[in-house]
Order: C-alpha cells, then sequence, then structure tokens
C-alpha cells in the first residue's frame, strides 16, 4: 500500500468547504423531465443566487433540496452526509432553514410562539419526554432566552405577545425571516423574498437578510436579475431544467447563451 | 357614434382582498371592444387578483366593474361567464379526466347570445394539435397544449372578452410564439383580450396598450412603443434593464 | 351439491347483494365526488324506499311491486333533493366534517319516523308471482327473483354510467367532482346540479332497498346495518369514483357471500380488513384520482380557547366543579338517585368526548372510530375483574395501556392516511373490533360481559363502594355516589392534564400543526410523530372513559364499539365547541340532558335530538361554547365579542370569496 496520494486529501478539505452539493439530480413529472442532471455546489459563507426564466425549474429544485418533493434520481449531500431520502424536517434538525413567502407563519399563535416553536425545534432532545408534555413552555429558560434574542435581533420584541395574523406587511416579512433564524441554520434557502415588493420594500428586506443572517450561507431562488446581480457572490443559471451557467455576476452577466435564454427578445 | 363609445370594460377604482388583507387599491383600467390591453407586473404585484375581481370570483370591498354598461361587479362567477367574460387562469385548470373534446363540450352552452362562438368541431379544426389529441384526457397533455385547450375552450364558450393570466408561463420559447399568434388570431376574430404577463416582451408584442401595475395599484399606462421607451418604469417595476 | 355448484351458487347470492350494494354505493361515491358531503342518511333513503315501496304494494297486490320500484325511488328522490336544498346547501364550503354532525341528526330524524309511522319489527314485502320460483340451469337453481336482480340492478347501473358518461348533464357533473370553480368560471351554475346529484343517488339508494327488502326482509334497522358496508365499499372504490363503486359494491357483495358459505367467522370483518389493506396501500381506493381533495378546506370552526377571557374560564370551571360535587348530596331527597347515575354517565361520556377533542380539535385529525378505545377500555376492566382479580386500580391501569397500545397500532397505521380516508380507516378497526367482540369467548359474545364487581385496593386488600359510606350532615354517600366523585375527580384530572400538555412544548407542536402543517414540518418537527402521539395520549383517554363505565356499571357489550357511539361522540365535541377541552364536556351534557328531557315527554326523541343537530350545525356551528357571543349582539351587551356571523374567516364559498383557489 503506497502513501495516500493527495488528491483524496483535497477532496476531503474541499467537501469541508462544501455545504451543500447535488449529484445528478433529476426530477421528472410523468413525462416532463422538470429538473436535468442537475450538479450543484454551494461553499461554506457564500451568497449563492439561483436564476432562470419562469418554468426553468428554480422551484422545483428549490423543493428537492428542501425535501418537499422526492427526487427521481441523483444525490443530495448537505454537511458531507447524504441526505437524499431525509424527511423535511429532518432536513431543517441538520441546519437547514428554509424560508417561505409571506404569510406562512402560524397566524393564530403569538410572535413569541412563532419564533419559541422554531427555538424549541433544535434544543429538543436536551430534555426528556415527561418534560416535554408536562412543563409549560414558558418555563424553558434555555428557549426562551433564545427566543427573546431572536426576536430582539429581528426587532420585534415589542409586539411580541401580538397574534402573528395582526402584524403590519413588512413585520410578518421579518418573522418569517426571525422563524428561520430561530432554528439557527448553517443554510438559509430562500424562494423569492421580495416578490411582489415596492423597490423601496425589496432593499429593506434585503437589508434585513444581510443584517439577521450574515452569518449563514445563503441560497436564493429569483427571478429579479437586478436583485441577484447586485448581491450574490455566485449565480447559477437555470433553463429547462438544466444548468446553463454559473459564475460571478459579472461572468455571467458576459455569457451569451445566459443573454439568449433569459434575457432573449428582451429590450435591447 | 363620433369617438365616444363606451368602453367594453371598465374597472373603477376597485379595492380588494382575500380576509383582512386587500390587494387591490383604487385600481381603475379600462378596456376598448378589439383591444389587446396587458396588465403587466412583478410576482405578487395583484394581477391575478384584478382577473378574479373582474371575473366575480372575488368581490372588490369597493369600486365597481362595468362590462358593456353594466354593473356586474356583484355577479359571481357564472354569471360574468353567461355574459360572455372567459377566464384562462394561469393554472389552466383543464379538466384532468375529460378527453380534450369533452373539455370542450362543456364550454359549449350558449354563451353571450350575440358570440359568435366557435363550436367544438370549429375549435378542433383550429387548433391542429388537439385535433389529434381530441379522444385523449385533459391530463395526458403537454403545458403548451393545455394552454391551447383552455384558449380553445374560452371561444367555445362564445367568450367576447378573454381574460388571459400568464398564458406563456413555464412554456417553451417556441411554443410561446406559438401562443402569441393564437392570441392574435383571437384578436382577428374581434375578440378582446386582457392579458396579465410578467413577460414585458410577451405584452409589447402583443397588446395595443399597457397597464403597470405595482403593489395593488396602477402605476402605469401607455403604448407598447411608449412603454418600451420608457427606461425608468421598465427598470422600477419590471426589472428590465435598458 | 358438488363443490363447483356450491360455489356457484354462492357466486350467485354474492352477486345478488354486489348490486345491491353497487346500487348503494355509487349514490354515496358521486355525492361525495361533486359535493363532498359524506352522507350518513343514505343509509336511511335506503330504508325509506323499502317501506315506501311496502305502502304501495299494500294497496295495488303483487304487480304493485313494479309500480312501487318507479314510484318509491321518485319520491326518495324528491326528499332527496329536499334534504340537499335545504339542509346541506347552508353548509357548503364548511368543512366535510359538518356533513358528518347533519347527517348524523338526519339518520336519527328519519330512522324515528320509519318507527313512528311503520313500528318496530320485520315485514316481507311482497314479491309478484312472476318473480317467485326458481329456474334451472347447468344443474344449478337460481331463483328468478335473483336473477331479477341482478339483471335490474345492473340495468339500473349501466343506465347510471350512461347518464354519467354520454349526456351533458353526467359532463357537467363529472367536471364538477374534478374542479368546481372552474366550471363556474365557464358559466355554468353547479350549484344547481347539487340538487339534482343528491335526488338520483337518494332514488338510486331507494331502488336498492325496495330490490334488497324483497330479497330478505324490512325492518327499521336496515339502513344503519348497510351504511357502514356502503362506506367501505366506497372508500375502497375510490373516494368519487363511479367505476370504484361498481368494481368495490360487487367484490364485498361477493367476498360476503362466499365467507358465509366457507369461512363464516371472518364474515363482516374481512371487508375491513380489505379496505385497511387498500387504504395502505393506495390511500386514494382502487380508482380514487390522487388529486388534491379539492375545496374540501373550510376551515373547522374551533374555538381555540379564546371564547371566554382566561379568568373568567377559570372562576366558571371552578364554580361547575363546585356546583357538581353537590349533586349526590340532594339525591334521594331533592330529586330521584336516578340523577347520579345519569351524572356519572354524563361525566364519563364528558372524559370520553374530550379525549376525541384532543386530537380532533388540535390536530383535525377526525377519528371515526373513537369507540373503539371507550370498548377497549371496558372490555380490559371487564376481563380484568373476571379473570385477573377484583382490583379496580389493576383493571383500570390495564384499560389504559390496553387502549394506548391500540392506539399507537392503529395510529401508526392511518396517520399516514389524511381527511376522510383517516376517518374511514379509523372506522373500520372499530368496526372490526365490533365484529371481534361477538365471535370470541373471552369477551362473551354477544351477551357481553356482566356481573362483575370490583373493590378499591390492590392484591386482594381493598374496600368495594357499597362498604363506605360517607356521611355529610344528614346524607350517607355511598355506592353510586361515592363512584361519582371517583368520576367528577378522573374529568377533573383528565382536563387539568390536557390543557397542561397543551401549554407544554408537546402541545405547542399541536398547536402549529392546527394553524399550519406544512410550515411546522419546515421549522423541523415531524408532524406524524406528534400527531401519533396526540392519538395515543387521546385513546388512553377514552380507554379510561370507557374502563370507568364498566367498573361503575359492571358489565360491558359489544354495542360500546358500534359506530353509533363513535358518531354520538363526535355530535358532543361539535355539539360544545372543538378545540376548548370543556366545550365536549357541556356537549356531553347537553346530550344526555336533551335525552333525558325528551324521553321524559315522547317515545320519538331521537327525532326532536336529530332536528336539533340539524338546526345547531346550520345555525350555531362553533358550538354552545360560542352562544354567549352569538347572543351578545340580541341582548343589547357592548364591547368587541366575536362577530355575530358564524364563519370567522372568509372560507372558500362565502360571500366575499366566491369559489376554491
Amino acid at each position: 500500500m503506497a502513501a495516500e496520494p493527495t488528491q483524496p486529501d483535497t477532496d476531503r478539505r474541499a467537501a469541508e468547504e462544501q455545504i451543500l452539493r447535488t449529484d445528478g439530480l433529476v426530477k421528472k413529472f410523468g413525462q416532463f423531465v422538470a429538473t436535468d442532471r442537475v450538479d450543484l455546489t454551494v461553499e461554506r459563507g457564500e451568497f449563492r443566487s439561483i436564476i432562470g426564466p419562469n418554468g426553468a425549474g428554480k422551484t422545483t429544485l428549490f423543493n428537492l433540496v428542501t425535501g418537499a418533493l422526492p427526487v427521481t434520481e441523483g444525490e443530495i449531500y448537505f454537511d458531507g452526509e447524504e441526505i437524499t431520502g431525509l424527511s423535511p424536517s429532518e432536513r431543517v434538525r441538520r441546519g437547514m432553514g428554509r424560508s417561505f413567502q409571506i404569510s406562512n407563519v402560524f397566524g393564530g399563535l403569538t410572535v413569541r410562539e412563532n419564533v419559541r416553536l422554531a427555538a424549541q425545534s433544535i434544543d429538543r432532545d436536551e430534555y426528556n419526554a415527561l418534560e416535554a408534555l408536562f412543563k409549560p413552555t414558558d418555563r424553558y429558560d434555555g428557549m426562551n432566552e433564545r427566543t427573546d434574542a431572536a426576536l430582539e435581533r429581528i426587532g420585534l420584541a415589542d409586539v411580541a405577545e401580538e397574534q402573528a395574523d395582526a402584524l403590519a406587511y413588512g413585520d410578518k416579512r421579518r418573522l418569517e425571516i426571525g422563524v428561520v433564524l430561530a432554528t439557527d441554520p448553517d443554510l438559509v434557502l430562500f424562494d423569492e423574498p421580495t416578490a411582489g415588493m415596492s423597490a423601496e420594500e425589496t432593499q429593506e428586506t434585503i437589508d434585513l437578510i444581510e443584517e439577521v443572517l450574515v452569518d449563514q450561507t445563503l441560497l436564493l431562488i429569483e427571478h429579479d436579475i437586478e436583485l441577484v446581480m447586485e448581491l450574490s457572490d455566485r449565480i447559477t443559471v437555470l433553463n429547462r431544467g438544466e444548468i446553463l451557467a454559473e459564475g460571478t455576476p459579472e461572468e455571467i452577466a458576459a455569457n451569451e447563451d445566459v443573454q439568449d435564454a433569459y434575457l432573449g427578445g428582451m429590450i435591447e | 357614434m363620433n369617438g365616444t363609445t363606451d368602453p367594453l370594460l371598465s374597472v373603477d377604482s376597485v379595492d380588494a382582498g382575500y380576509g383582512e388583507t386587500t390587494v387591490l387599491q383604487d385600481l381603475s383600467l379600462s378596456i376598448d371592444e378589439g383591444e389587446i390591453v396587458s396588465l403587466v407586473g412583478r410576482n405578487g404585484a395583484g394581477k391575478t387578483t384584478t382577473l378574479r375581481t373582474i371575473m366575480g370570483i372575488l368581490e372588490p370591498t369597493s369600486g365597481r366593474v362595468v362590462y358593456r354598461g353594466d354593473d356586474v361587479s356583484g355577479l359571481d362567477a357564472t354569471r360574468t361567464a353567461a355574459r360572455g367574460i372567459a377566464l384562462v387562469p394561469e393554472e389552466r385548470r383543464i379538466f384532468p379526466e375529460l378527453t380534450v373534446r369533452e373539455n370542450l363540450e362543456l364550454a359549449d352552452h350558449g354563451g353571450a347570445p350575440e358570440a359568435d362562438s366557435l363550436s367544438v368541431a370549429e375549435a378542433l379544426e383550429m387548433f391542429e394539435n388537439l385535433r389529434e389529441r381530441a379522444g385523449n384526457a385533459g391530463s395526458s397533455l403537454s403545458g403548451g397544449e393545455q394552454q391551447m385547450l383552455a384558449i380553445a375552450r374560452a371561444l367555445v364558450g362564445g367568450a367576447d372578452l378573454v381574460l388571459l393570466d400568464e398564458p406563456t408561463e413555464g412554456l417553451a420559447p417556441y411554443i410561446v410564439q406559438d401562443v402569441m399568434d393564437i392570441v392574435e388570431r383571437l384578436n382577428d376574430r374581434g375578440i378582446t383580450v386582457l392579458l396579465v404577463e410578467q413577460n414585458v416582451h410577451v405584452c409589447l408584442e402583443l397588446a395595443d396598450r399597457n397597464y403597470v401595475i405595482n403593489q395593488g395599484e396602477i402605476v402605469y399606462e401607455g403604448t407598447s412603443a411608449e412603454l418600451e421607451a420608457n427606461e425608468e418604469v421598465l427598470d422600477r417595476y419590471l426589472g428590465v434593464t435598458a | 351439491m358438488t363443490m363447483v355448484e356450491g360455489l356457484l351458487q354462492a357466486l350467485v347470492d354474492g352477486l345478488t347483494i354486489g348490486i345491491v350494494y353497487v346500487l348503494l354505493a355509487a349514490g354515496l361515491s358521486v355525492i361525495f365526488g361533486v359535493m363532498n358531503v359524506i352522507n350518513f342518511a343514505h343509509g336511511e333513503l335506503f330504508a325509506l324506499g323499502a317501506y315506501f315501496a311496502l305502502a304501495l304494494v299494500g294497496p295495488f297486490g303483487g304487480y304493485g311491486f313494479f309500480a312501487a320500484l318507479l314510484v318509491a325511488p321518485l319520491l326518495v328522490g324528491l326528499i332527496g333533493v329536499g334534504i340537499e336544498r335545504y339542509t346541506v346547501q347552508p353548509l357548503y364550503g364548511r368543512n366535510p366534517l359538518y356533513h358528518i354532525l347533519l347527517t348524523f341528526g338526519l339518520v336519527l330524524v328519519i330512522n324515528d319516523l320509519i318507527y313512528l309511522v311503520w313500528g318496530p319489527g320485520n315485514v316481507s314485502l311482497a314479491v309478484p308471482a312472476v318473480l317467485s320460483g326458481t329456474v334451472t340451469a347447468f344443474g344449478l337453481n337460481a331463483s328468478v327473483y335473483n336473477l331479477f336482480i341482478i339483471a335490474f340492478g345492473a340495468a339500473m347501473a349501466l343506465a347510471v354510467w350512461a347518464l354519467l358518461e354520454y349526456t351533458k348533464y353526467g359532463l357537467i357533473v363529472r367536471a364538477g367532482s374534478q374542479d368546481r370553480q372552474m366550471v363556474r368560471n365557464l358559466g355554468i351554475d353547479i350549484d344547481r346540479y347539487y340538487s339534482l346529484v343528491f335526488g338520483v343517488g337518494a332514488a338510486l339508494a331507494a331502488v336498492a332497498g325496495i330490490i334488497l327488502g324483497g330479497y330478505q326482509t324490512v325492518s327499521p334497522e336496515m339502513g344503519m346495518s348497510v351504511i357502514i358496508p356502503a362506506f367501505v365499499i366506497v372508500v375502497l372504490g375510490g373516494l368519487g369514483s363511479f367505476k370504484g363503486a361498481v368494481v368495490g359494491g360487487l367484490a364485498v357483495g361477493i367476498i360476503q357471500t362466499l365467507l358465509r358459505t366457507y369461512a363464516p367467522i371472518l364474515e363482516g370483518m374481512v371487508i375491513f380488513l380489505l379496505m385497511i389493506a387498500v387504504l395502505l396501500v393506495r390511500p386514494h381506493g382502487l380508482f380514487g384520482s390522487e388529486a388534491p381533495e379539492g375545496e374540501g378546506g373550510g376551515d373547522l370552526l374551533t374555538g381555540s380557547g379564546g371564547v371566554l377571557e382566561a379568568e373568567t374560564r377559570r372562576r366558571l370551571g371552578l364554580a361547575a366543579v363546585g356546583l357538581l360535587a353537590l349533586v349526590p348530596l340532594g339525591a334521594g331527597t331533592l330529586y330521584s338517585t336516578y340523577a347520579v347515575t345519569l351524572m356519572v354517565e354524563i361525566l364519563i361520556w364528558g372524559l370520553f368526548a374530550l379525549s376525541l377533542d384532543f386530537v380532533m380539535g388540535y390536530t383535525g385529525l377526525v377519528s371515526l372510530g373513537h369507540a373503539l378505545f371507550y370498548a377497549l377500555g371496558a372490555y380490559a376492566v371487564a376481563i380484568s375483574l373476571a379473570h385477573v382479580g377484583g382490583s379496580a386500580f389493576v383493571a383500570i391501569g390495564l384499560a389504559i395501556l390496553l387502549s394506548a397500545a391500540i392506539a399507537w397500532f392503529v395510529g401508526y397505521l392511518s396517520i399516514r392516511v389524511s381527511g376522510v380516508y383517516f376517518a374511514m380507516i379509523t372506522l373500520a378497526f372499530a368496526e372490526l373490533f365490533y365484529n371481534l367482540l361477538f365471535r370470541l369467548e373471552i369477551t362473551g359474545g354477544s351477551e357481553g360481559l356482566f356481573g362483575l364487581s370490583a373493590y378499591y385496593g390492590l392484591a386482594g386488600v381493598g374496600i368495594s363502594l357499597e362498604e363506605i359510606a360517607i356521611f355529610v350532615g344528614p346524607v350517607a354517600l355511598t355506592g353510586q355516589s361515592l363512584f361519582y366523585y371517583i368520576a367528577l375527580a378522573t374529568l377533573v384530572g383528565a382536563f387539568l392534564l390536557t390543557r397542561r400538555m397543551l401549554e407544554s412544548p408537546f402541545g405547542a407542536v399541536l398547536k402549529s400543526i392546527r394553524e399550519n402543517e406544512q410550515r411546522a414540518t419546515f421549522v423541523g418537527y415531524e408532524t406524524t410523530v406528534y400527531k401519533r402521539r396526540a392519538f395515543v395520549i387521546s385513546g388512553a383517554l377514552a380507554g379510561l372513559a370507557g374502563g370507568l363505565f364498566t367498573l361503575n356499571a359492571g358489565y360491558a357489550t359489544p354495542s360500546f364499539a358500534y359506530w353509533l357511539h363513535s358518531g354520538e361522540v363526535i355530535v358532543m365535541v361539535i355539539l360544545g365547541g372543538m378545540g376548548t377541552l370543556y366545550g365536549p364536556i357541556i356537549g356531553s351534557g347537553v346530550f344526555f340532558g336533551l335525552e333525558e328531557v325528551l324521553t321524559e315527554f315522547t317515545e320519538r326523541w331521537r327525532l326532536v335530538l336529530g332536528t336539533v343537530f340539524v338546526l345547531f350545525v346550520i345555525f350555531l356551528p362553533q358550538g354552545l361554547v360560542s352562544l354567549p357571543a352569538q347572543l351578545e349582539p340580541y341582548l343589547g351587551g357592548s364591547g368587541p365579542g366575536p362577530e355575530p356571523e358564524p364563519e370567522p374567516e372568509p372560507t372558500p364559498e362565502d360571500s366575499s370569496v366566491r369559489g376554491d383557489d
């Protein structure tokens, strides 16, 4: 047995840098191929965006990664471990946070209860079954401290006792992000977080994401190319289920395939 | 008639929404007979809600919808459809377990009295690829074919005004072209079209006039030439760099 | 008769029954497919058909049968149209659960009317001479009537199929079962067709009732006895699928008859096993479409505890418990000792209803077979007292353990399917157990177990309640009165326990599931695990309730597991107010109170009770706990109470948002 060549070692180091990797991911709906052999690698700490025209398969890819849809072929690795067959909730517990579009919070519960549910989700192994059944939630110090911290950070501490449904538009958005934050994610996936917002609100939301989630790896799905160009470290362009191009915003802007497929026909 | 004909459809200062949430705010627009008018805006801007309000699926909380001079804001979808307004929804909503022919036959029930509606046979004549698949179940159609069927269904129903919700969404570019051709053929038959799109390009090519909607309000109105030239609107509301 | 001939004979008989099931299930299935209504009253319409025929055959003699076959279904069809128009229509857009309550009420009403008009007992429906006798072919004796049923039933089924497949009416109905709102968008007033669908379904049920009446006999219970198999067939075949109803109906008819001949021990059980197996493999039945359940939506109108202020609620609760504690003191002097017996029953059923509310009101799982756990608890106590020893504590402990274990098992198998299918699978488990009770020796067969007594203690050391007397002033509390306090304490304990659980992290997850299950998943919760745990807790409490009953009454009978019991407890929960824990207890009180008061005035109390349910579900869908808020505007009360409108949110079909999304 000769000494190991250095190749696997660099591979391992590379793997440690990778937080998310998909290998030959395929999703078919009947005959229709929505995701076609997608190999995607996201590195720790980066801000990655996935863009593509309508119907390019962005949402399907998103659903495969989060576990909302089963894959047809291929594997998904998170933090070095295969997660292809895991349930969505298990992925969340391993540090994959998912943000929804607005109003997908627990509307009938208070702001605090919303955030606490998320905080509770990650440290529930720390207490025994009897405790979990009978000890009132307001007596768990650790959980409540983290809840308060998250509320502080998203600036909703003042309205913590209000029902989530009653919040103003922007505050709901904050709560949405707060719930994700409280699950202590290593990677946060966003699905068009600024859809339907004015330019001003878009900027506020982006500021909020950058402020609150600065330490996390972010994976953003967006069809607003402007926004993406401004924010991302790297961009992946999907077209008809396939990866068309990948690179820095500058590289993507200069890529002719992208011009054709995505911006094709737009005003010159 | 000297230039001041009433519009076919006018939406006057409409507020509408779901539960406590108001989506449309003081929204007004009007469409003349024979026009193709687009309503363009980003995701979530209120485009689909506008169509649902016109159709009567959603009742406006204030303001009114006037069609052929009658206030139709109190009517439900069944009644607006009977007056000649057809909605081709974003998801197409083909009946998956009915055949293509049955999907068309279902729509064939009179419709608006003055409309020169298509018979099922004529519709199958007009839409070639549907003719080949007349006996197949709706669920077996491709996205493009479903879109065609949804439009054909509106024609068979005898619509005078077709509300098209994102007809090109999720379709391959060459099929987008087919859909655009069909919309123009509709218009050639004298059918008025209100086209909702995210894709500005489709709007600019098809529409006589365009309304830009943002956050439930109309923020711009203009012909395609005017909109194309207005970099600020394109950039600010539609995310298009000139 | 050779083996083969015997088999053929059984096949012909099976086909005969199968055809009846097909006619019955076809209407039920299409009604569900198009309107999302789970129609428990379908069996009563079936019985009504047979009784109308009976009334028509009388004056016209033998050939009146043919006239009856035409006229009776028409009449029943008209009744169906009336039911749809005046009772079902106000409920469209609400959760299908309300249809259960409504049609359950209708079952009571129609069934009692049948008793009122025709009286109890079996009557035979005269069949004309042409149809009697037998024909022999291939060495096989077939009765003419059998052949007539098969031919006539098949012709009817074929006609319905042709109607659905080849007419515009059928096209609209089929389209409506796929996407109601789009049918409306095409300018078709689908709501007008609902009455017709309901009417045709009712008429088909009537036809089935008449031909089965001629084959067997006509009795007031005939509706109750067919409705559950009919549901099994509908679920087996796939809700809303006509083809499924035909295949399922024939299969169940044949399998049932074959088993009666060859494996009588399994008869009555195998169809439930079959349904459970099919649902586990194909959660939408054999021919059901995988499409989402459409506009089934319509939020459950749960009280979510906010109906009364917390402090008010606490004071009212304390006052109620205080008052209840006084009840036995007046027994025998202010009122008869029967009052205590009645109150014990109310408390026990209050516990039972509370157990159901814990899963139904907080996780949205509608268990239609909760009587299973009640009966399990009751039998566990009975068997323990009879065989293990007389200790009440051991017996109750066993009851809780056994019902919790079975609840885990049932939950493990059934929580993976959702909505109506979950309701049906739990119903199947309960019916399975019900049938099993008749067959097992240890459960005493159809007689059940009785004459049991218990002592309160362990290992032979303890005392029976009869031997204790506690004097409170002039009143001696003993036996039943003492048990009353045990029941009261158990109920209060269970209430406090479940309320505490809802304030714990576990309860927080349950509430989040009720609010938004998908989001709960993406916050990191395996929601099925939480639902299953809630189901186990609920099953254990239901078992405790059943155990208490047997402990006190000293008997257990198979009827404890009957589906009517499961229906009644659902009625109590909805009646009182779901998702409140205390509402269902009130519901139990009102249910038994009404029954008690009504039986005093009229033998037809079920008629009145049923009518109350029907009116209730139409006018007070949030339960009795919402009554104060509902009355407020009329009593001139001020302050911001909940709106007088019964709908808290715009459901897909109410005035502001027409149609689904």
